[in-house]
């Protein structure tokens, strides 16, 4: 199948072996391979850190890898590993003498993960990254509960200091939230240390709930009076204003002593309680007083009430978000005399050293003359500032973006098309940030489109499924397709693809949908391969019969196009 | 290990580098019966320890009665004198366990030997319950008030008791009573300690301090004393919260740390590779070859980098020497075996559940042993296939090589899983065998005795005849559990069965609280408005606004809210619901007039808190049951001579709606409306659901009781009957009951669908259900 149909660049085999070539010998130059899943992406990086190793280029402590478990590190170093001893039996001279330092110093190679890297530099520089030089990193668990004390004590003095933003924040919940409103800013507490590195105020509106809840009250009277004059209980409009004159009578009880952040909360909920219900009525509403006045000054009240929530709930996530920022002290704190880190600490601090000091900086720098990293597409922006920074060719600069990587030094491997990580701040767009401010440094973009993986019907099942849904576009961080060409040989009397529609759903909405998606996956099959006498083939994929399952909510997301497959039901 | 051991125990070692892997491998080599010798000694938990650490936690939560309830469940509370005070011991001198003054500690006695008398020990029988009862919850403060609070009610009851009632519930409250002043004497002096303990202090107050509050607490507070020694040269250090002090103790006290024996032979020997140099094995084993492991990551020393190194002399070491000092290692362990070296990794971090790999050292030996590298998968499966052990199955293939009968059970049962009897071995925990049995027959077509009470010899069905409706006495809210669920009707009306009372700070209403809330201030309410009859509506408002403010504090002191914020906004809530209520009764007025409110039956003593004309005995309906409970208001029509029987709901309103009976579900309007006119003799007309809640949208359901509804109820209490008689009380919830049930601990979460899967024979239930 042509790749080329959907408008992409045309790659062939021959282009890929060249890419591989280049990966071998292009030793100079700061290459980003992007490949797609079993195109031996993790067999080229170690060709690689080899090829650099036996020319001498670098010596084997000199060289950093960065992958993204602790098991591809563990089986990168033997890989490479293998392969020196592979290289030292064919090489001479130099090479040789190269090859057998590498090998007889292998556990010096800083092969890691990303946060083992990090503390790595930070045990080695524990003075200047203001760390404790015995520190221990801390697992999740242990740092819920490190979290979960401080929080605790965060939480006692916010109360007794009767804190606006926490007092409001409470009222609220208690008012509208179902779950318990302690457990509610103890998640907000998490997120906001997690993304402790952000820590530039929040920008607050002007905004005054004084006068602002004062005007709504106003309105809300005016509308409670006019209701009042009703004099049919059972009229819907009239039965609709109940909360509006609830909320009337409330206010005029606690006039005298205002609880801002009460009525605050009540508006919120006022605004909810009409939303439910918006029923006009008809017939005279009250003697004097026009249906449709009251229905407009309902409508301007909601409206009023939404542009209110609006700009209380902005000064609101403000103010909470100053609150909360001693709440990350004390974590910070309470880690610090634990002499602990966790592992946003291991990033911050590694990139505050490296950022900061610029005679580390520039130790590391000579330190580490070669960077390879694995898995690029779920690097956050802070791990690649730091490789960036450390990849620079000059020692003064320590804006990221301003680097000219030293050619040759940095490797980068990834497939962006598998960037799953945005939760963890590792999304397309920053990778394609990173890639493209690398480009401008003078890197070289190299595809593997060859799979060593699959069969080659399958990845032309793959290529047609996948071509012409992702096209890269920054703005809906998508990232771009590379079709897979070549493949290993099909399994004699097995077919290679085996299509299960979107199951059925029993019962439920989506049964119908689910039906319909399968009748539409079989009638789009309008290219016929052979299927000897019903039997499949070898590498010939079939079409099975839709399994049915109950209750099953979650239906296939991605719109299959598949065609060509003989059918077996 | 146990092969080999039979040649010589003397020349076998273990290379041992990860101290937290110790407890595993000694309680390995105990099932073993494999005598050892950790080189570096051994750990116990040490409950003094872990005793005075819970009180600790106790102090730095407030004075938590939880964490005081820690403290007494780990049994080291102290000797008290005979006015029930716990004896303080003499401050003594107590020697750290260190390595200098380690060998003069002998004289320490040991833990738990149980040489005191026991007679003098508290026993802090039903402790918790009164905690609970006390709703101590935490604060000094709290502490005193309440349990004194607690004290002068039981007596009250007493007095109250010693009127009218048998000796048996007197002899009762005085017992309870005995119990709580124990519990006072005991407790509220470490409270008032704990209380003092500074905020921030020097080591030196704090350790002052807590030697004082050791010598209180504990029985044997030796192990924590010597702790407490350790920590002397840390006087000047500070200040330090309770939080840091407990982070600094935490790890001290939870073990107790024992030197080796003085004799190792006829021993293994487990200890580091360094101890290994110039000896030799006839074995040895070298665990842990795992990459990150051994060899350990090599880092340059940031007290004086590389480059310095190189810079001042040519002789210090560097990272290279380090990698060859490591390799050194290997060496040593290896060259120590002169039979059998045994090596091992792990292919799992269970601590972090992330797969690991062997490290270049273990295939440094398999090269050794083969002559070239192996290849990582095929070394991977290779030495699986050697350790037969799985995560999932932790026993070996061959039973003969078990080290214990329990792994030669585990064994022997992999090839027997399916011969009859196989389970017999699981009875040995019998709570286990009955999980794991209840789990399995209730994915069983047959409908069998783990489906609640489904198969009943004539014996259960005697003791259940004593539960029939017209012997026993139901609630009205009993009987329409049936409905939901039989099982639950079972272990809620039959058998009480009651969730666990806990005492922590209340964060927010739960619906049973707000619902109880809502009564009070109603009958309140109630009370004065029979005083003022004629009073306006905005003066009820009023009197309204005062009831529940004096009913608010009563409940925020009982149930000390843990955010005053919300407890407020939550009553303000409340308050709205209530006026609404209010204005909405008050507009039925001119028709119906109230007569009765909280008006109880069968529910012992008529006390204040219901209404005058209220009944002790329970109230026979339909002549087929008998009926307590407690009807939150009568109301009698201004023009005709009927009644109407109200029950006030705050919570939402159900979709389906009853006409009658609701498919047994809305038993109480009929119920109420019948014993009503048993009480007072009138005609009921309605029985009223009132949702008076925004929750609940302020409607309401009336229930004509005419003859049909009785015909109904009659049908509904004989299917209730005759399910109770025949022993037939299965789990058959219906849809959505599961996710309100207090006992879904109990059957599981699958009820519902195993329902859905093989119906139960429930026809009479389902007829129940279909009743209007």
């Amino acid at each position: 199948m042509s790749s080329a149909a959907h408008g992409h660049e045309v790659f062939d085999l021959e282009q890929d072996t060249g890419a591989r070539q280049l990966i071998r010998c292009a030793l100079t130059e700061t290459l980003i391979v992007e490949a797609a899943a079993g195109t031996g992406k993790t067999t080229e990086l170690v060709e690689r850190i080899s090829s650099v190793l036996r020319a001498g280029l670098a010596k084997i402590d000199q060289i950093a890898a960065v992958t993204f478990t602790h098991k591809a590190a563990g089986e990168l170093k033997i890989r490479l590993r293998l392969k020196l001893d592979e290289e030292r039996q064919a090489a001479q001279g130099e090479e040789l003498g190269y090859l057998e330092d590498a090998l007889q110093r292998l556990e010096e190679a800083a092969i890691g993960t990303i946060h083992s890297f990090c503390a790595q530099i930070l045990r080695e520089r524990p003075v200047e990254a203001g760390v404790d030089p015995n520190f221990e990193d801390i697992p999740e668990q242990e740092q819920r509960r490190l979290f979960k004390r401080s929080f605790q004590s965060w939480f006692e003095r916010a109360l007794e200091e009767s804190r606006p933003g926490v007092r409001r924040v409470l009222t609220r919940m208690a008012w509208h939230s179902t779950d318990s409103p302690v457990d509610e800013l103890q998640s907000a507490g998490w997120k906001l240390i997690e993304w402790r590195d952000f820590d530039t105020p929040w920008r607050s509106n002007s905004f005054d709930l004084k006068a602002e809840a004062q005007e709504l009250a106003e309105s809300v009277r005016h509308l409670s009076e006019l209701s009042k004059r009703c004099q049919k209980p059972s009229d819907e409009l009239f039965r609709s204003l109940r909360p509006v004159r609830d909320l009337h009578s409330w206010l005029e009880n606690t006039r005298r002593r205002p609880d801002y952040d009460t009525i605050e909360a009540r508006l919120i909920k006022l605004k909810k309680d009409l939303n439910q219900d918006k029923k006009k009525g008809r017939g005279v509403f009250a003697e004097g007083v026009l249906r449709e006045d009251v229905i407009r000054l309902r409508d301007h009240l909601i409206e009023h009430l939404e542009n209110f929530i609006q700009r209380a709930d902005a000064n609101l996530a403000a103010v909470l978000h100053a609150e909360m920022c001693d709440l990350i002290d004390a974590y910070e704190r309470l880690k610090y005399t634990a002499g602990k880190l966790d592992f946003a600490d291991l990033l911050i601090k590694t990139r505050d050293l490296i950022h900061d000091n610029s005679e580390v900086r520039s130790f590391l720098q000579h330190r580490f003359q070669r960077i390879f990293v694995d898995e690029f597409q779920d690097t956050d922006p802070q791990q690649a500032e730091i490789l960036m920074l450390l990849a620079a060719d000059e020692s003064a600069v320590n804006d990221w973006r301003k680097i000219k990587p030293v050619p040759g030094k940095l490797f980068l491997v990834g497939d962006p098309k598998q960037s799953i990580y945005r939760f963890r701040r590792a999304d397309v767009v920053a990778y394609q940030d990173v890639r493209d401010t690398l480009v401008a440094g003078g890197a070289r973009i190299v595809h593997l489109a060859k799979s060593f993986r699959a069969t080659w019907p399958i990845q032309e099942c793959v290529n047609a499924a996948f071509s012409a849904e992702m096209q890269e576009n920054r703005e809906t961080a998508q990232a771009g397709y590379v079709p897979l060409l070549g493949g290993i040989p099909s399994i004699a009397d097995q077919p290679s693809i085996v299509a299960l529609p979107a199951p059925i759903c029993c019962t439920g909405p989506n049964h119908q949908r689910a039906e319909h998606s399968s009748s539409t996956l079989r009638a789009s099959f309008d290219v016929q391969r052979p299927t000897g006498s019903g039997n499949a083939t070898a590498g010939t994929p079939y079409l099975c019969r839709a399994p049915r399952l109950a209750n099953c909510r979650r239906l296939h997301r991605h719109r299959y196009r598949l065609k060509g497959f003989p059918s077996r039901s | 290990l146990e092969d080999l051991f039979t040649e010589n125990p003397n020349n076998l070692k273990s290379n041992f580098r990860v101290p937290r892997y110790q407890p595993m491998l000694e309680e390995a080599m105990s099932r073993a019966g494999i005598p050892v010798y950790f080189s570096m000694g051994s750990a116990r938990p040490d409950p003094a320890g872990r005793a005075f650490l819970a009180l600790l936690g106790c102090a730095a939560d407030g004075c938590s009665a939880t964490g005081f309830a820690e403290y007494l469940s780990i049994g080291e509370t102290p000797q008290v004198d005979s006015s029930g005070h716990s004896v303080q011991l003499e401050l003594k001198f107590v020697l750290p366990e260190d390595e200098i003054l380690g060998p003069f500690t002998a004289g320490v006695p040991d833990q738990g030997d149980g040489d005191e008398d026991a007679a003098s020990i508290p026993t802090p029988i039903a402790w918790e319950r009164l905690l609970i009862h006390a709703s101590v919850i935490g604060g000094r403060e709290r502490w005193h008030r309440r349990l004194k609070g607690l004290e002068q009610e039981y007596q009250l009851q007493l007095g109250e008791l010693r009127r009218t009632s048998s000796t048996t519930e007197v002899e009762h409250i005085q017992t309870q009573i005995e119990r709580l002043q124990k519990l006072e004497r005991f407790a509220l002096p470490l409270i008032d300690m704990l209380a003092a303990l500074p905020r921030n202090a020097v080591w030196r107050e704090w350790l002052t301090h807590l030697r004082q509050l050791a010598t209180l607490s504990l029985r044997n507070p030796e192990s924590v004393l010597a702790v407490l020694a350790e920590l002397e040269p840390m006087a000047e250090v500070g200040p330090a919260g309770i939080d840091e002090v407990i982070s600094v103790l935490s790890s001290r006290l939870r073990f107790l740390r024992r030197e080796p024996p003085d004799r190792r032979f006829g021993r293994v020997l487990v200890a580091g590779i360094e101890e290994a140099r110039g000896r030799s094995f006839d074995v040895v084993f070298l665990p842990g070859l795992v990459e990150g492991l051994f060899p350990r990551r090599m880092l340059e020393d940031p007290l004086l980098l590389d480059v310095s190194r190189v810079r001042l002399s040519g002789g210090l070491p560097l990272r290279e020497d380090r990698v060859m000092a490591e390799r050194q290692l290997l060496h040593v362990a290896v060259g120590a075996a002169t039979k059998h070296l045994i090596v091992s990794f792990p292919n799992m971090d269970l601590a972090q559940g992330r797969a690991r790999v062997p490290s270049l050292y273990a295939l440094e030996i398999a090269r050794a042993v083969e002559g070239r590298i192996p290849e990582l998968q095929r070394f991977e499966l290779e030495t699986q296939a050697k350790a037969e052990a799985r995560l999932t199955w932790p026993a070996p293939v061959n039973p003969l090589h078990s080290i214990d009968d329990g792994e030669y059970d585990l064994s022997w049962y992999r090839d027997h899983v399916d011969t009859p009897g196989s389970c017999t071995y699981l009875k040995t925990n019998q709570s286990l065998y009955n999980s794991l049995l209840a789990r399995y027959e209730r994915w069983e077509k047959k409908w069998t005795s783990w489906d609640g009470l489904v198969k009943t010899d004539a014996s259960v069905r005697q003791i259940l005849g004593a539960h029939r409706l017209e012997h026993s006495v139901y609630s009205a809210s009993s009987l329409q559990h049936f409905a939901a669920c039989p099982y639950r009707f079972y272990l809620y009306g039959i058998y009480g069965l009651k969730p666990r009372e806990t005492v922590t700070r209340l964060e927010q209403l739960d619906p049973l609280t707000r619902g109880a809330l809502f009564h009070a201030v109603q009958f309140r309410f109630f009370q004065k408005w029979r005083q003022r009859p004629d009073a306006q509506l905005e003066e009820a408002l009023a009197s309204l606004d005062i009831v529940l403010d004096s009913i608010a504090d009563k409940y925020e002191e009982d149930l000390a809210p843990a955010i005053p914020r919300v407890w407020r906004a939550e009553i303000e809530e409340l308050r709205t619901d209530l006026r609404e209520w209010l204005r909405l009764w008050y507009t039925r007025l001119p028709e119906w007039e109230p007569l009765h409110f909280e008006l109880a039956f069968g529910l012992g003593p008529v006390d204040s808190e219901h209404d005058s004309v209220s009944n002790s005995k329970p109230v026979v309906v339909l002549n087929r049951m008998r009926l307590r409970g407690s009807i939150d208001l009568i109301e009698q029509h201004r023009s005709r001579p009927v009644l109407r029987v109200i029950d006030h709901k705050t919570g939402k309103r159900p979709t389906r709606q009853a006409v009658a009976i609701g498919g047994g579900s809305t038993l109480q309007p009929a119920l109420y409306a019948l014993a009503s006119e048993a009480l007072l003799g009138k005609s009921v007309e309605t029985g009223r659901l009132e949702y008076c809640t925004q929750r609940g949208g302020y409607t309401v359901t009336d229930i004509k009781v005419d003859n049909n509804t009785r015909q109904y109820l009659d049908h509904a209490l004989k299917i209730i009957q005759t399910s109770i008689e025949s022993g037939f009380l299965p789990t058959a919830p219906q849809q959505g009951a599961c996710s309100v049930c207090d006992y879904r601990l109990v059957c599981g979460p699958h009820e519902e669908l195993r329902v859905k899967k093989w119906k139960p024979p429930i026809e009479a239930l389902e007829d129940l259900r279909s009743l209007p």
